[in-house]
């Protein structure tokens, strides 16, 4: 363990220069590639009347595909934060040939094209498929249902649990578990009262990004899901369906509620982490 | 509580750590497992602490007053165990890292709120720190943290306590201000301790007794004062402080080492065999000359007057470095400049024919 010294006092220039020009360069950079095409979005959305705006949004077939990719995004980002440690743990706690290969095999999701693994996904899962066939007689339809659609969404948010989460685990010493275990604490309260607190702000910051990730995805999640109206569509589809019809102002209207309510969302798991990491924040 | 552990081995791989070590630590007692890294110390602490698996003979045990432990866990064993680098729980402040132990006991047996509290003060006051109470582990020195931890392990009233390198991380004057304390300490609580260290003069300043460990297995154990000037094997001797090293053989009953001739009384019976002379510095002796004289002839080559004792350095028989200390009223009576031709004898000295010692 590193002594982490108290705060101390630097007059020496970083290798970066200046607060000012990153701050410049940040807000301009920002504004370039984020900013300006989502006020460009909210502009769209304000100079169309309010009440298509609305009436579009509040259509049962909208809210449908709110509560589905709420709902599927959440469930996919919890399941990941659970299995995703546990993979995590794996590769950081043990070595055992085939390690390396499976590290990079958590990486797989980042690079495959998203409608590759999209059909990939629906065939094994489809009924007849290699995992759908076994699933079918037990009365569990994967494929063309809300729970294919967690399925892929689970898929493509696991490297970013498994990837924040790993420094956060090697960082932490396995003495301090002997020392839990030598104090009398059982595996769960050396898990609960020790290691949850010290790996909660990277498991936050690991769920809050599968969660936006899923909450945006497109590709691997229409081939498996179906697209049935009210049943198995997700917002993203939905604004691509507008867009089809040439309804532009539906599209945006679509577009800027996701885009807020992803923002509400973001922000408030955000405070939650800014909240648990509070309490060792000087440790850097 | 008496700690004693019966023939119990340990490898990693290939590596044999411990090969059938045993060991007696008396009730009450402040004992050092002392050794070079790789003898198989702190294998041996973490295995009577219960946080190592290892292997055990038929006949093996590990007994805490007479009880059988080998096969409980660490956490039902009652021991304190300190580890080198602290291990605290970071995002725990003084005050929850001392009574985590406590607070993690199952309901029957949890103190109360109250009960906590003030067993946590009484420790806090121990470890002179109870001002510090709300602060978290990143804001002590390594010396304060490793206060923190000493408390943490003896929240629990543990049976015994174990440290491991516990002086380890800390830079030389902390490290000395520390130890002292933590013998003070061990006067006033009295838990059966074993500390591993791998600094010989930490151990003779705190230990009651030292075991000396080498290769996995134990080569003494004694008294500070015991390990120190009856050392049982030429590596004992070495390990605890300066030696001069002279390689001879036996001739006619004798130990001859060039100039130097040993002679034991009663005479050696195995001629032929190769000895090994070990001297300390402040038992040679530097002569002008010495006529007719066992001794060795060399010439200085460097005195160093500094610090409490006068270190000088000779150049015997081909060249090999001999190292002599004495005190300054000694040397002032003897003075000798770098050049000179000296003789030395020994006035007290170690001979180590294979097995056999004197």
């Amino acid at each position: 363990m590193p002594a982490p010294t108290a705060k101390t006092f630097r007059k020496r220039r970083g290798v970066i220069p200046g607060f000012g020009l990153t701050l410049g360069y940040t807000i301009l950079y920002l504004s370039l590639v984020v900013l300006v095409p989502l006020s460009a979005l909210f502009l769209k959305t304000a100079a169309a009347p309010w009440a298509h705006a609305w009436e579009t949004i509040a259509s049962p077939r909208v809210l449908a595909s709110f509560r589905l990719s709420l709902a599927a995004s959440l469930a996919a980002a919890a399941i990941n934060a659970f299995f995703g440690l546990g993979v995590a743990w794996m590769l950081v706690r043990y070595s055992f040939p085939g390690k390396r290969v499976i590290d990079a095999v958590v990486d797989l999701p980042f690079a495959l094209p998203t409608a590759v693994s999209g059909i990939a996904l629906t065939t094994v899962y489809a009924p007849g498929g290699w995992i759908g066939r076994w699933l079918e007689p037990l009365g569990i339809k994967a494929a063309f249902s809300p729970l294919g659609v967690t399925i892929a969404l689970v898929f493509i948010g696991l490297p970013f649990v498994v990837r924040t989460l790993q420094p956060a685990l090697e960082d932490l010493d396995p003495e301090v578990e002997e020392a839990a275990a030598s104090l009398g604490a059982g595996r769960w309260q050396t898990f609960r009262c020790v290691i949850l607190p010290a790996i909660l702000p990277a498991l936050l910051t690991g769920f809050a990004l599968a969660f936006a990730r899923a909450l945006g995805e497109y590709g691997s999640v229409v081939f498996i899901a179906g697209n049935m109206p009210m049943k198995t569509e997700i917002v993203p589809l939905l604004i691509l369906v507008k867009l089809e019809q040439y309804d532009y102002a539906g599209a945006t209207a679509i577009a800027s509620a996701m885009l807020v309510l992803s923002f509400l969302l973001l922000f408030l798991i955000n405070a939650v982490q800014w909240w648990s990491a509070r309490r060792h924040a000087a440790e850097g | 509580m008496s700690i004693e552990v019966r023939n119990v081995s340990k490898s990693f791989g290939d590596f044999l750590a411990l090969d059938g070590v045993s060991l007696h630590v008396p009730d009450g007692e402040l004992v050092a497992l002392l050794g070079p890294s790789g003898s198989g110390k702190t294998t041996l602490l973490r295995i009577i602490a219960g946080l190592e698996a290892f292997d055990l003979a038929d006949d093996g045990a590990i007994l805490f007053d007479g009880q059988d432990v080998a096969r409980q866990a660490v956490g039902r064993r009652r021991v304190g165990f300190v580890f080198q680098h602290y291990a605290l729980f970071r995002h725990m402040t003084v005050f929850e890292n001392i009574a985590f132990g406590l607070r993690v006991r199952p309901k029957p047996s949890r103190p109360t709120k109250a009960e906590i509290n003030a067993r946590v003060r009484e420790l806090l006051r121990l470890i002179q720190l109870e001002t510090l109470e709300r602060r978290y582990p990143w804001q002590l020195s390594g010396g304060q943290r490793q206060r923190v931890a000493l408390a943490r392990a003896l929240a629990i009233q543990p049976k015994v306590l174990l440290l491991d390198e516990p002086f380890g991380a800390l830079d030389a004057k902390v490290r000395q201000g520390l130890r002292r304390w933590l013998r003070r300490l061990h006067d006033e609580i009295h838990v059966t301790s074993l500390f591993v260290t791998h600094d010989q003069e930490e151990a003779l300043e705190v230990a009651d007794r030292i075991v000396v460990m080498n290769q996995g297995r134990i080569e003494q154990v004694g008294t500070p004062n015991e390990v120190f000037h009856q050392p049982a094997s030429a590596f004992v001797m070495d390990f605890l402080g300066n030696v001069n090293l002279f390689h001879g053989r036996v001739e006619a009953g004798r130990a001859v080492f060039g100039s130097m001739v040993i002679e034991p009384p009663g005479g050696l019976q195995i001629d032929g065999e190769s000895a090994r002379l070990l001297i300390r510095p402040h038992d040679l002796e530097i002569q002008p000359d010495g006529e007719g004289r066992s001794g060795l002839r060399g010439h200085v080559t460097r005195v160093q007057l500094a610090g409490p004792i006068v270190k000088i350095e000779l150049a015997g028989e081909n060249n090999q470095p001999i190292y002599v200390e004495m005190s300054h009223e000694r040397y002032r009576q003897h003075p000798c400049t770098v050049g000179e031709k000296v003789f030395v004898t020994p006035r007290d000295s170690r001979l180590f024919v294979e097995d056999y010692t004197i």
